[in-house]
């Protein structure tokens, strides 16, 4: 595996919004991680990157492993050589990522400069390079251009042709398509799942869209209210989902050929900060509830294949 | 069935530049018609920019028309004085995607739901037996008429603006992107309980999203816009025949890994409202352009299936049953 994180604790204060984390992804991989607000997928994806110090929050349990090394205790110096080098972010909205003063072409440059220890002109042919594997037209003169030029899906790309400068072994992509239109988020979907076949990189696609998951990932790690609840290769998981969650999620996003009136939603709402229920946290809304779930926490159970499932009620793997 | 809603030729246009730079016009609608009837949900899809949001609140009135007509139940509402004007909002509401950007957030819920009654002059015996009997319609707990709605979460609030919505018994009701922010789980929600309260209160829904697979499930009609214009008109269920619906149908995945889709690119940038082509406006992005398209707008005509498209190269063998190919 290239990255490993097993049991990883996440807390703010006296709060742990992120509990009992355990997914990993390998070269030439796709691992989608799925879930509603709330569910904690951007923070893990914030521990990945080393970044949780920035914005309060610690790793209080629990391990990262990134081909080899344990990133949790890594020092400064170490993590800033990794981010943006061998692991890199894409986020949702590019304009986090694009500095709107600077023209586009340097901006992907930086990258390259700082980690390969390219100079100007060897790093702005590479530059020119990605941005025309990324299907950006006429790439000397968008390199000239500032971030307002461009359409919301062409900063994407950008933002997708800086994370890679730095010659990436893991892409950690949150949301990459949220904002865009489902023309454009159907194209960049695509040029991710060719880079990961092209390029061998291992990929983290954190996303809200079911539609997304079954379309891009090898597979899913499922989460809810800050922990994982069922981690599967993608076609068992959408065949024989085996968290009560997974399948009410399946069941409540509208499919081709689906008759008016037969969705069924998930009753009751996520619940959210500190109000979190004992036990299993889905307890509350879910169908096949025994008292034991609402008292005990279950326990991710991975088998050897890799899938697991935090159920009382599943049957072993 | 009868005609509740007829709309003809509809446009509107912005004024854009300014003072100092050269004036330049916006098509955000243009020449927009279709007819819906009672009891029935007809769905407008298009991507961002495509004029949708526009064109509910040009039915509505909220903005005045640049051309055309709109009909409401047989009556024409541009020729309608303020007052009377007035009256007949009664009867078709708006449900926003974010319900409090359009109510005073100091506002109870219980204050939110009365205000449709003071606006239109409407006495009530007991408000609290009606704040309380709408909150029940639309499955919220009646407790909930004191909160604020900071208090509340994102399918609540929506609850809440459906329950205003309905209050002063709407025929017609336009649904903008009703459930655009809410996570998936309380999207099937929302809408279960839309069509729940269309088959209670005999309502008809104009319902507007980006979301082509959740309109093809909600809907009986699907209208799709490409950048102001009507580009096909469609019975939900069936088979795309402009080139554009096809492309957004590719790109919407289905949840199913046994159905993923090799994804054709599309290439070309959309145009900008302000500097459309003369032809169709799809022309540059589409596969199956020909001399024709770039120079001359084909008009909406009907199908042999009545199905309508806006197209001179459309899918016609797809659009029609098996049958008649």
């Amino acid at each position: 595996m290239l990255l490993t994180v097993d049991m990883l604790r996440i807390r703010f204060g006296a709060f742990s919004p992120v509990d009992q984390v355990t997914l990993g992804v390998d070269r030439g991989e796709i691992l989608g991680v799925v879930g509603e607000s709330g569910s904690g997928k951007s923070l893990t994806a914030t521990a990945i990157m080393g970044l949780l110090p920035r914005i309060g929050g610690q790793v209080a349990g629990g391990s990262i492993r990134f081909d080899g090394t344990d990133l949790v205790d890594l020092p400064e110096s170490q993590m800033r050589r990794l981010r943006g080098g061998r692991i890199a972010l894409i986020t949702q909205n590019p304009m986090t990522s694009l500095d709107p003063m600077m023209r586009i072409g340097p901006q992907i440059d930086q990258a390259a400069r700082l980690h390969l220890g390219l100079g100007r002109s060897a790093a702005r042919a590479r530059s020119l390079d990605l941005m025309a594997d990324l299907r950006i037209p006429d790439p000397a003169s968008v390199y000239d251009l500032f971030p307002h030029q461009l359409s919301g899906g062409m900063k994407q790309r950008i933002v997708i042709a800086m994370a890679l400068a730095g010659d990436p072994e893991l892409l950690i992509a949150d949301e990459p398509t949220t904002a865009l239109d489902v023309t454009v988020q159907a194209q960049i979907v695509q040029i991710l799942v060719d880079l990961v076949r092209q390029r061998g990189l291992g990929l983290i696609l954190i996303t809200h869209d079911m539609g997304v998951v079954a379309q891009a990932c090898d597979r899913v790690a499922v989460m809810y209210c800050g922990r994982v609840v069922e981690l599967a290769r993608v076609d068992a998981l959408f065949e024989h989902p085996r968290h009560p969650y997974t399948q009410a999620l399946i069941r409540c996003i509208p499919r081709n050929g689906m008759a008016r009136g037969t969705m069924t939603a998930i009753p009751g709402m996520v619940p959210t900060g500190m109000t979190q229920p004992p036990g299993c946290r889905f307890n509350p809304r879910c169908a096949r509830v025994e008292s034991r779930c609402r008292v005990d926490i279950p326990e991710l159970l991975v088998g050897p294949s890799g899938n697991g499932v935090a159920c009382h009620l599943a049957e072993a793997a | 069935m009868t005609e509740l809603l007829k709309v003809t030729g509809l446009s509107r246009r912005f004024a854009g530049g300014g003072l100092f730079r050269k004036r330049k016009v916006f098509h955000a609608v243009s020449d927009v018609s279709f007819t819906l009837k009672r009891g029935q949900i007809l769905g407008i899809v298009g991507e961002s920019g495509c004029g949708k949001s526009t064109l509910a609140r040009l039915v509505l009135r909220l903005i005045d028309a640049s051309e055309g007509q709109v009909t409401f139940d047989g009556v024409d509402m541009a020729s309608l004085p303020r007052r009377e004007l007035r009256r007949l909002r009664q009867r078709m509401q708006l449900v926003f995607q974010d319900p409090y950007s359009a109510i005073d957030p100091r506002y109870s819920v219980r204050d939110a739901l009365l205000e449709p009654f003071k606006v239109q002059g409407v006495k009530l015996g007991s408000p609290d037996e009606k704040v309380a009997s709408l909150l029940d319609m639309v499955g919220l707990n009646t407790s909930l008429a004191r909160s604020y709605p900071h208090q509340l979460s994102g399918g609540q609030k929506q609850r809440v603006g459906i329950a205003r919505a309905l209050a002063l018994n709407p025929s017609l009701v336009v649904l903008d992107e009703p459930t655009a922010s809410l996570d998936v789980s309380v999207q099937a929600q929302i809408v279960s309980l839309l069509e729940r309260l269309r088959h209670e209160l005999g309502l008809t829904y104009l319902f507007i999203s980006h979301d082509l697979g959740l309109v093809r499930y909600f809907c009986d009609q699907v209208l799709v816009m490409y950048l102001g214009r009507v580009v096909e008109v469609m019975p939900s269920d069936a088979e795309p025949a402009h080139p554009y619906t096809r492309a957004l149908l590719d790109s919407s995945f289905e949840p199913d890994p046994r159905q993923r889709r090799t994804i054709t690119r599309l290439s070309g940038e959309v145009p900008s409202g302000y500097d459309l082509p003369a032809g169709c406006a799809f022309a540059n992005r589409c596969p199956r352009v020909s001399d024709l398209c770039r120079g001359v707008l084909a008009p909406l005509s009907t199908l042999p299936n009545g199905q309508q498209v806006a197209c001179h190269n459309p899918l016609i063998d797809a659009a029609l049953p098996a049958a008649c190919r």
